[in-house]
């Protein structure tokens, strides 16, 4: 009872716990190659497609091109649950847009949020962990 | 002499035969002015004016808004989506357009700030593009209200 009320009690005054916090399977997998360790390549690729833009809004608040962002980490996703079907073809495509999108429009601007620069950087580790991802084509 | 002549009267045949640059939103985005606030299809915003100037938008159009800090990808995504519609549009087909309108519909509030959060170096020029893309949404929209 104490527990749920500290806990509600910290939602109310200090919002929902980080990022860092609540995105295990993305911290793994900005640490790990994907689908070594604890970094589960249809997990990833599930919390990557459900992404919506109400993820992005730290990005929005530092003026980063969110909507290239949240495009970007679905084509990921797509690229893995491909590969994860044995469709190494199509997965190289969705990554190489993926890849396109990401290194062309997503970039950290040096006056960004703390929350956007701790974001990016975990987003950033598991996106280079996508491009060199093994794919069969 | 008469090369000359004829040089010059060439180059005035081209003057007045293509558009004023002043009479479009801009050499890089090629539909007529009017467009701004008349609706497409009007007489002065032709639908094949439309389609055509959307074709025909230069890549680095969306230069400016990204160096604004705006979400210049998204601006770029929603003009491309339209243009296929519109260019179908012109060919009868009045359905294509449901998805972009729709999209376009569900997520401009999202990424698009209000004008005053705009910065004064290209606030009217996203202004115009603004307006002219709620105008070919609309005009989509009623294309489809037919029934598809």
């Amino acid at each position: 009872m104490i527990r749920a009320f500290a806990v509600l009690m910290s939602f109310l005054f200090w919002g929902p716990p980080s990022y860092a916090q609540t995105d295990d399977i993305v911290a793994a997998c900005a640490a790990e190659p994907i689908g070594v360790g604890a970094c589960d390549a249809e997990a990833l690729a599930e919390k990557l497609g459900l992404m919506t833009a109400g993820d992005m809004i730290p990005f929005r608040d530092s003026r980063m091109e969110s909507f290239a962002i949240l495009t970007s980490l679905r084509l990921t996703s797509s690229a893995i649950f491909f590969n994860l079907e044995g469709d190494g073809c199509v997965a190289e495509e969705e990554r190489i847009q993926a890849a396109e999108i990401w290194q062309l429009w997503v970039q950290l601007p040096q006056d960004a949020l703390p929350e956007a620069a701790e974001r990016f950087s975990q987003l950033n580790a598991l996106m280079n962990n996508v491009f060199e991802m093994e794919l069969v084509c | 002499m008469r090369a000359f002549l004829k040089s010059v009267l060439t180059v005035a045949l081209c003057l007045s035969a293509a558009p004023a640059i002043s009479q479009q939103l801009s050499a890089a985005f090629p539909v007529p002015l009017a467009c701004v606030d008349q609706s497409v299809g009007s007489e002065g915003c032709a639908l094949a004016a439309v389609a055509e100037g959307f074709d025909r938008i230069s890549p680095g159009y969306f230069n400016i808004f990204r160096e604004a800090k705006l979400e210049s990808f998204y601006m770029s995504h929603v003009t491309n989506q339209f243009t296929g519609p519109l260019n179908a549009a012109l060919s009868g087909d009045k359905c294509s357009g449901i998805e972009a309108v729709y999209f376009f519909g569900e997520t401009s509030f999202i990424y698009l700030p209000p004008a005053e959060d705009i910065p004064a170096s290209v606030r009217e020029e996203y202004l115009r593009w603004q307006a002219v893309m709620d105008n070919v949404s609309v005009f989509l929209d009623s294309q489809a209200t037919g029934g598809c």
